[in-house]
């Protein structure tokens, strides 16, 4: 007995449910939530909702496109007033695009979307074909026809059909109607726009739980390894081939191709060699991605002590880097490289050195014994005092690789092609649905013909115009067709 | 400080000019002439509504945009990459994009009323250009892709579009202060009648092409199809940068200033849009939301290209 009560009272709520699809107002509907559920819904399921949060949006990452990120504090002080440095650094507007608030604002629209979705998009419902007031409706016209009814319908009908509309006709109380959609699909835009977001939001989300990313510096000879991904790859070699650029300074040398030649191994194939350029990344069958990110080419020095090496580093020497040489007050700071091997290093106006040569200082005492920087070229060597010399050797090259593994890409991508269809179905198509309905009159009949889109009467003001002009030389006889000027007035369009 | 970076405007100029540079920078000047003059046409028409005035002013614009394309490619053709690398290229293209949609739309949605604010921004756009041109220098290796050849004229088309918007929106205001000054003077008086005849009162007389114009209802749907197009494009446009930036960077996205600031724009429309859905936010609410989100349109466009340095802030 129970379970056949039981059985009665859910017959009883799926008519409730159908009946409150025919009636989508939601006070009409049967409550499910308490009130101040129901409150944040309606508040979340609100379209100016998601504008207000959008502005909120622009706004935060205009500031994070105003003040540089994630930069020192101290680099804050030097570009702003105190008070200013002080503000950004306090609400932490330093490092907007991770922090917990901006965050919040995307979820916010993500959550507001889906309660929006499916409180309001999907449970819209198309309009039932019934009688409607057709001289209600912003676009509506009114045609005196010479034709009986059934003879004026035919030809309503093939004027809306051949301008693309979908029909049914219906005998509604002794009346033929014609119910007729154009473009319905692209109703669906607006749904197919907000999955496309979603489904973005959680490709984005995968891959910041699974992925990761990094860099290494390599050089030449050198190997680095990718411990996630269990691989390593040895730069064998690296080339790079510059430009002259002539500027109003003297000739400058831009980069005009750069390679990092690699072997790859323990990424579950047999070690491969590689060629990784800007723009043509090696890409793993794991699908980590490596990038050609930047290169260097290093100062390369051999110090001597008595003609005997001794264990100072200096092959690998970057601007500024200093050599301490040991038992001695002595130091050398490296300058740069001037010459073919990487001429975008020479300063502009500065002519080019056929050969490398290193430009580099020698201080003793902290004080630099020359009151130029010494020229050094490869292959030469250079006293340096207390016994110690140091030789120029070639420069080292080396190579800047970026490694990313990113499981969400794919999601990603699929999410930004539904965005762009849902933009396009929703933005570009104008659904509109027409109704025409032949009175009886007389020996004839009246069209009555009306009209609505999505997107307001103004969108289609002027091809409601030309359909009624169409359908009246279609069914008004040509003795009773009036003239130019009066047959607009009788064409209403408007809101 | 601002000195410093604004020091390439102009110091670029002297570098570029080569025979080659001449020739094409002399198409150039042709296209910011005949711009000029289309836009004192279209103002014309404002005032005179002849059909001849307005052929004349679209003639002075398609040539002035024949003379865009002949430089555009001519510098294409000498630098063997794409002209859009610096950012004269990038401005010539908006500008080039903005004529075209304007012909387009113009054509499809007859806005030519809004000639002289189109032809005018787009003129001092490309004029402005000038300073910007560095001659032909050879592209960076990250710009060696075939990426560059759609996601920048699609991201600048979408510009092009929102500057129409933006123009419509003006007018858009323009009309609907006149209809309420209209429907003011005629709530004064007795009727509709008196009203047609009292329509001139209280408007400053340069305003009369007003009349003219489509009502507002009409400029509201003129703004909303436009910026629609724009949105499309923007979202594309961004999106294929993030395909680029995955093959060249690293990342789809770095949240480096010139992302941010599009993205900041793609908000405001988005907001725009969705506003657009309620009858009663369409109308001058909606106008002033397209003006803001042209307003950050330029502030992605020069703010971060001049001021804040970045992956992207090519001078
Ligand atoms: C952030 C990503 C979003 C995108 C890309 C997006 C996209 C769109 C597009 C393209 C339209 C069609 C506009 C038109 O026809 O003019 C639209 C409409 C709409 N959106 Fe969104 N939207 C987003 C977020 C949201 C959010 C957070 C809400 C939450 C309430 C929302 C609610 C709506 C509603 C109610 C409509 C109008 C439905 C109608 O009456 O036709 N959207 N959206």
């Amino acid at each position: 007995m129970g379970i056949a009560g039981g059985e009665k009272a859910e017959a009883v709520s799926s008519a409730h449910a159908s009946q409150a699809s025919h009636a989508p107002r939601a006070s009409h509907a049967p409550q499910p939530h308490p009130p101040w559920l129901e409150d944040i819904l309606n508040l979340l399921s609100n379209v100016l909702f998601p504008v207000v949060v959008f502005l909120m949006w622009a706004a935060a990452t205009t500031v994070g496109t105003i003040v540089d990120q994630n930069q020192p504090a101290q680099h804050y002080y030097d570009t702003y007033p105190l008070p200013v440095a002080n503000l950004i650094l306090r609400l932490h507007l330093d490092k907007v695009f991770h922090s917990v608030p901006y965050i919040s604002l995307v979820v916010l629209l993500l959550v507001s979307m889906s309660v929006c979705t499916f409180r309001r998009v999907i449970p819209k419902r198309f309009p039932p074909d019934r009688r409607v007031m057709l001289d209600r409706f912003g676009l509506h016209a009114i045609l005196p026809a010479a034709d009986d009814p059934a003879r004026a319908a035919t030809r309503v009908a093939g004027v809306l059909r051949a301008r693309g509309f979908t029909l049914r006709e219906r005998f509604l109380e002794g009346e033929t109607w014609f119910f007729g959609d154009k473009q319905k699909w692209a109703r669906y835009g607006v749904l197919v726009a907000h999955l496309g977001f979603a489904v973005i939001a959680f490709g984005v989300f995968l891959g910041w739980l699974r992925g990761f990313s990094g860099q290494m510096v390599l050089y030449q000879g050198q190997t680095g390894g990718i411990a996630q991904a269990g691989m390593a790859l040895r730069l064998d070699h690296f080339h790079a081939l510059f430009q002259p650029v002539v500027t109003p300074s003297g000739t400058t040398y831009q980069a005009q191709k750069f390679e990092s030649d690699v072997t790859i191994w323990g990424d579950g194939t047999t070690p491969r060699r590689a060629a990784i350029l800007v723009n043509h990344p090696y890409v793993t069958q794991g699908g980590v991605y490596v990038y050609q990110a930047s290169y260097a080419f290093a100062g390369n020095l051999r110090i001597t002590r008595h003609g005997v090496p001794v264990g100072v580093p200096a092959s690998h020497l970057n601007p500024q880097d200093a050599i301490f040489l040991p038992g001695t007050s002595r130091a050398i700071e490296y300058g740069l490289l001037l010459g073919p091997s990487d001429p975008s290093q020479t300063p502009p106006g500065v002519p080019l050195p056929k050969r490398d040569e290193y430009a580099l200082w020698i201080f003793h005492d902290n004080i630099p014994t020359t009151n130029r920087p010494l020229l050094v070229p490869v292959g030469a060597s250079v006293d340096v005092g207390d016994g110690y010399r140091l030789t120029a050797l070639p420069p080292t090259p080396s190579t800047g690789l970026t490694y990313r593994y990113d499981p969400g890409q794919g999601w990603v991508a699929l999410g930004c092609l539904i965005l762009v269809a849902g933009f396009v179905m929703a933005l570009f198509f104008v659904p509109v649905k027409v109704y025409a309905r032949i009175v009886p009159a007389g020996d004839g009949c009246s069209v009555e013909c009306a009209a609505t889109t999505t997107k307001g009467n103004a969108i289609w003001e002027d091809d409601f115009g030309a359909l009624a002009a169409e359908l009246r030389r279609a069914v008004v006889p040509p003795a009773a067709q009036p003239p130019a000027a009066a047959a607009e007035s009788q064409v209403n369009v408007y809101a | 400080m601002p000195d410093t970076l604004y020091s390439q405007y102009n110091a670029n100029v002297q570098t570029a000019m080569t025979h080659q540079t001449l020739v094409y920078m002399g198409w150039y000047e042709a296209a910011v002439a005949l711009y000029l003059v289309a836009a004192i046409v279209f103002a014309g028409y404002w005032f005179l509504r002849t059909r001849e005035v307005l052929a004349c002013a679209i003639a002075a614009t398609v040539g002035g945009l024949g003379c865009q394309i002949v430089s555009l490619s001519l510098r294409a053709a000498y630098s063997h990459h794409v002209p859009w690398n610096d950012l004269y290229g990038s401005l010539s293209v908006v500008a080039a994009w903005a004529v075209i949609l304007f012909l387009v739309f113009g054509a499809r949605l007859s806005i030519w009323y809004a000639g002289p604010l189109v032809l005018g921004v787009t003129d001092a756009l490309l004029a402005y250009a000038k300073g910007w041109n560095k001659g032909l220098e050879p592209l960076v290796p990250s710009l060696q892709s075939p990426w560059i050849f759609v996601h920048v004229p699609i991201v600048l088309a979408a510009y092009a579009a929102f500057l129409i918007g933006f123009a419509t929106s003006v007018v858009y205001l323009l009309k609907h202060w006149d209809e309420e000054r209209t429907l003011r003077v005629a709530g004064r008086s007795v009727g509709a009648a008196v009203a047609a005849e009292t329509a001139a009162l209280g408007r400053p007389a340069w305003l009369a092409w007003l009349d003219g114009v489509p009502s507002s209802a009409r400029l509201d749907v003129v703004s909303y199809r436009v910026i629609a197009v724009g949105e499309i494009l923007l979202t594309a446009g961004i999106i294929l940068g993030g395909v680029w930036a995955h093959m060249a960077w690293g990342a789809y996205w770095q949240w480096d200033p010139k992302e941010t600031a599009a993205l900041a724009s793609w908000a405001i429309y988005a907001a725009y849009l969705h506003l657009h859905t309620r009858p009663a936010w369409r109308g001058p609410r909606a106008a002033w939301f397209s003006i803001a989100g042209f307003a950050s349109i330029l502030f992605c466009y020069f703010g971060v290209n001049i001021w804040i340095s970045g992956l992207h802030s090519y001078k």
